[in-house]
């Protein structure tokens, strides 16, 4: 094993090929630090003897997906097995997705909340019992039926509420550490505001009012500022409007598990909000 | 399915009395609410709402009292942590023009300038106390510091204040706790009246923070007009961690109380919903999560006592909270090995 290597750095490697070809460590000597292998980590060496290395594990949090989150309009529960008709059609047949209704609008004080849903047509889907409660999102392999009660519903709106959400756990970050996230949305074009905030720490640091404009994808970060407590924030916009250059500057402790959501909110029960994709990305450093 | 987000990181042990509630029109709580804790704020017995248990009511005039109200509150929650709102002055302690618009008395939202009544009045508060059986009791320094009804005065004027109060308290009964004011929520509006507060000059080179056991908030987040609201736990732990996250920035380490938390009368599930927020006050390592309120009007769960006595049962003192899992819906939860979902 190469000792020349021991002090000289401190890398992060994204493969193993590249492992070996900056340590000159062959397959045995990798075998015998037994690194994880693992694609939502990194391998990262790190000293703790002159003449030992180990891996230091997750370095990286990966969480994202593609299953929509609908915030849709008001609607009508049409029948005991989940069939639901909104007053406003969504601009194309989204197919399996999370949806939120309000308190009682599938049956008897329903819980608010996210239901997993298969929409089969612009207007109308079929809503399960499985609910989204946190984390990385999965289509249920057997949805489970729900009885439903029918009748109309109308959607809440004028605050937001938590769509994807995912934990950064106390002392994950480091002191330089940072988030990189990004979403795509989808709304109909009309005048009342559809908003899509983020959330870290319980502080709203993002989030651009949409009128007419239908499709946007955003992306930004927040980095440590060489201290668990201060950070910076950017936004970058792909569609978003007016929210390019935005520098918001907190003071999350991020010696603590803060929580990073994903939000959403429509101004008129008319209108729908959709969280098209999302995915965030929490690095140690 | 979902992957839930888990905010325990070490077990946390659930503290004394830490089920709280209160009430306005009545005496007393049935005794079939199970709760260890009562606050005095808005706390009438049956002496009408002009007659609350505050100091302007008390003693609304120098050498004039009312005991009626202080005295009925303490003598019947012998048996219960007793938390009791200062704050809320009588006149003749405030030589100031009255800004007006106060929920109790004229001036009970301004800072009493004339503190050496006031640290006599307070020592007459803990003295009857203690005539009556009762030491030890949390006394909470003021009512929601954000709203101009309770308190519209300079918040740098609470720092002296929160100096002569605790120190009288103190001297008088060693064993009594201090509480500093609560705000409304700790939202971006309330947030920095908190900062503000904690960090006022106590006038003798110190400051107000210097001079408590914990500090208090509230936590409502309901419009009349929307039922369901956003009763989502991540809004809950996000409370903590805005108010944590301040005591940090300022170097404190004080524990938090939740001396208020309601639910609109309108949400059918607010028993649900008070019991999955005492859980997360209790993960997050609170000491108090106090429900608003047994008859409190549009906030009254006098209809969901069975949470309240869930919530009792689950947060008994030393019991062990190893894991609590948080998201939209519902909260998960290992309470002494047994997992729960609420």
């Amino acid at each position: 094993m190469g000792n020349n290597f021991l002090n000289s750095f401190d890398a992060i490697f994204d493969t193993t090929e590249q492992m070996q070809a900056s340590t000159g460590f062959t397959s045995a000597d990798l075998g015998k630090l037994a690194f994880i292998n693992s694609t939502s980590m990194v391998h990262r060496l790190v000293s703790v003897s002159p003449i030992t290395w180990i891996p230091e594990t997750s370095p990286r949090l990966t969480f994202g997906s593609g299953i929509p989150f609908i915030l849709p309009s008001s609607g009508t529960v049409n029948n005991t097995v989940g069939n639901i008709t909104v007053s406003t059609g969504l601009d194309y047949v989204v197919g399996p997705s999370y949806t939120f209704f309000p308190l009682g609008a599938l049956y008897t004080n329903s819980p608010s909340g996210w239901y997993y849903t298969n929409w089969t047509a612009a207007t109308l889907c079929v809503v399960y019992a499985d609910m989204y409660v946190s984390g990385i999102p999965a289509i249920p392999s057997n949805p489970i039926p729900l009885t439903t009660v029918a009748g109309a519903y109308t959607q809440s709106t004028g605050f937001d509420i938590f769509g994807p959400s995912y934990a950064i756990p106390g002392k994950f970050l480091g002191p330089n550490g940072f988030i990189e996230w990004n979403r795509v949305i989808n709304n109909p074009n009309s005048g009342n505001n559809k908003i899509y905030n983020l959330y870290f720490g319980g502080v709203t640091f993002q989030g651009q009012p949409q009128t007419t404009n239908p499709k946007a994808a955003g992306q930004g970060t927040i980095k440590n500022r060489g201290r668990a407590g201060a950070q910076i924030a950017a936004n970058a916009s792909y569609g978003d409007s007016a929210n390019a250059s935005s520098l918001p500057k907190l003071s999350i402790n991020t010696d603590s598990t803060q929580v990073f959501a994903f939000a959403l909110q429509i101004a008129n029960a008319a209108d729908y909000a959709i969280i098209e994709s999302h995915f965030l990305r929490a690095n140690k450093v | 399915m979902s992957q839930e987000i888990e905010i325990i990181s070490t077990p946390v042990v659930v503290p004394k009395a830490f089920i709280g509630t209160c009430c306005a029109n009545i005496a007393k709580i049935p005794e079939d609410a199970l709760y260890d804790t009562i606050r005095s704020w808005d706390h009438n017995s049956l002496y009408g709402n002009t007659a609350t248990a505050v100091a302007t009511f008390i003693n609304p005039a120098e050498n004039q009292f009312n005991w009626q109200t202080f005295d009925s509150f303490i003598s019947n929650h012998l048996d219960k942590r007793i938390i009791f709102v200062l704050g809320a002055p009588p006149d003749y302690l405030v030589t100031r023009a009255a800004i007006g618009g106060s929920y109790k008395g004229t001036k009970g939202n301004m800072c009493p300038d004339n503190l050496i009544g006031w640290a006599n009045l307070v020592t007459k508060l803990v003295l009857r106390a203690k005539l009556l059986g009762k030491t030890g009791i949390l006394w909470q320094l003021w009512n929601e510091i954000d709203q101009s009804a309770s308190y519209a005065d300079t918040i740098s004027l609470l720092g002296p204040y929160t100096k002569i109060t605790a120190q009288t308290i103190k001297n008088l009964d060693d064993s009594a706790v201090i509480l500093g004011p609560t705000i409304a929520g700790p939202n971006p509006i309330a947030m920095p009246f908190m900062e503000n507060y904690l960090t006022s000059s106590d006038g003798a080179g110190g400051i107000a923070a210097d001079w408590l056991d914990g500090i208090c908030f509230h936590l409502y987040n309901q419009v009349a007009s929307q039922t369901s609201a956003n009763e989502s736990a991540i809004f809950y732990y996000n409370a903590v961690t805005i108010v944590k996250g301040l005591l940090n920035k300022l170097n404190l380490d004080l524990p938090f109380y939740v001396t208020e938390t309601g639910v609109l009368n309108s949400n059918a599930l607010k028993g649900k919903n008070l019991l999955q927020r005492s859980i997360v006050f209790a993960a997050s390592g609170g000491k108090l999560c106090l429900w608003y309120s047994y008859d409190g009007g549009t906030y009254a769960y006098t209809g969901y006592l069975n949470y309240l006595s869930t919530a009792k049962d689950l947060l008994v003192e030393g019991n062990l909270i190893t894991s609590c899992k948080i998201g939209y819906g519902y909260v998960l939860c290992t309470i002494n090995g047994i997992n729960y979902k609420l």
